[in-house]
């Protein structure tokens, strides 16, 4: 059993056997975890805990939807795709519930100017005018200002949950314009 | 502590394993499908407008080209709609391409416009409508196979929800619009590009807003 390999633990599950089925979820749960780990520290989600959770969820996807497995393919493009599909469903789900967004932590990813940058002469106000109102607003107020979420949410008379999207939004949008760079 | 919720969660999984039963197989999948379509397209033309499967009424060179270009638009597009709905399939090519025949009967529709006698309905034609009379034909006829495709990627796993809905559903209105090369006796431009090609259009982006609901899992 252990020259076998994960398309062949997954076949024979396909079939009923739950020793191959165990190793399979055994390995699929690793390489969740190592494609997870990446994606949830660029939205800024850095906890053992989300890694577990999110990985959960996509074993579940994957549970569910096993019979959509084609014998003939290699099983990682498979499990790619329904990873893919369930991180954004799971990052809706988190924001929406407002679970685990740290905004901080998505601030940092910003990071400072790189050298030669060509945006590196740009004026914080060409930087901000990307942004829409809200998220501006929400951006200023917290980072520039250095107000807490509770003072923008009593001053501008939005949601405390709103604030935190407002600005975990504003953050991911300026990362994906000026932050290529880093990644 | 939080790895051990995984790994009796994979311990629970391991547990509930049974054999894939049989309608959720792709082979079972693809026959139900290619069999419901079979039997629902000369059934419905047969019980509501009295036409056989078997001596379909003749039609001009225009129609035939209409009729193999919806033809493969239905069947192509369908197909592929199943085949993108098991995750990893990158079938980024042939993605688009069931939608150049739609496009191509759009074409045919105003190319070939003044080669055709518009003036005079065909014989043999006996359903007089207007135009909302034809999208009305094409969502009702449209709306059996679009729910049992839609069903059947259910069953699988669309992770492209939104395109595969408005797929599923332009490829199934498609299908309704070839029933109506036997049914609809007006051929003018007007009424083709608003009731049979705006009908098919307005069906696939209703598939594209609700996709999202229509298929989630």
């Amino acid at each position: 059993m252990a020259d076998l390999k994960p398309t062949d633990w997954l076949k024979k599950s396909l079939e009923g056997d739950p020793h191959s089925y165990e190793l399979f979820l055994n390995w699929a749960a690793q390489f969740i975890r190592n494609i997870a780990k990446k994606r949830l520290a660029a939205w800024g989600l850095n906890s053992s805990e989300l890694l577990e959770d999110f990985t959960q969820e996509v074993l579940l996807a994957i549970h569910q939807k096993r019979h959509t497995y084609l014998d003939t393919l290699p099983v990682e493009p498979w499990m790619s795709g329904i990873i893919r599909y369930k991180s954004i469903d799971w990052l809706r789900k988190n924001i929406n519930e407002n679970k685990y967004i740290s905004f901080q932590d998505s601030f940092e990813q910003v990071g400072p100017e790189q050298e030669g940058h060509e945006n590196s002469s740009m004026d914080i106000e060409t930087v901000l005018g990307t942004l829409t109102a809200r998220q501006r607003e929400a951006l200023e107020l917290s980072k520039i200002q250095g107000l807490s979420i509770e003072e923008i949410s009593k001053q501008t008379g939005v949601s405390i949950s709103a604030v935190k999207v407002n600005i975990h939004r504003a953050m991911k949008s300026l990362q994906k314009r000026f932050g290529k760079g880093q990644e | 502590m939080i790895e051990n919720k995984t790994l009796q969660l994979i311990h629970n999984l391991t547990q509930q394993l049974e054999p894939t039963p049989w309608y959720k197989k792709p082979t079972a999948i693809f026959s139900l499908w290619f069999l419901f379509i079979i039997g629902y397209f000369p059934w419905l033309l047969k019980r509501f407008f009295n036409i056989s499967i078997l001596s379909l009424p003749a039609l001009s060179f225009y129609s035939l080209l209409c009729f193999s270009l919806l033809a493969v638009t239905f069947i192509f597009g369908s197909t592929l709609v199943l085949c993108q709905s098991f995750p990893g399939r990158n079938l980024k090519l042939s993605k688009w391409m069931f939608l150049t025949f739609l496009a191509a009967w759009l074409l045919t529709i105003i190319l070939c416009y003044p080669f055709t006698d518009a003036s005079a309905p065909h014989e043999g034609f006996a359903y007089n409508h207007d135009d909302y009379g034809c999208s009305t034909y094409i969502f009702l006829i449209a709306l059996a196979p679009a729910i049992a495709l839609l069903l059947l990627i259910r069953i699988l796993a669309p992770t492209r929800p939104k395109w595969l809905a408005m797929s599923a559903l332009l490829a199934c209105s498609a299908g309704a619009a070839i029933c109506l090369e036997f049914i609809c006796p007006h051929k003018t431009i007007i009424h083709l590009l608003y009731g049979h090609f705006g009908a098919i259009i307005a069906f696939g982006l209703l598939g594209y807003l609700a996709g999202k609901r229509l298929l989630k899992w």
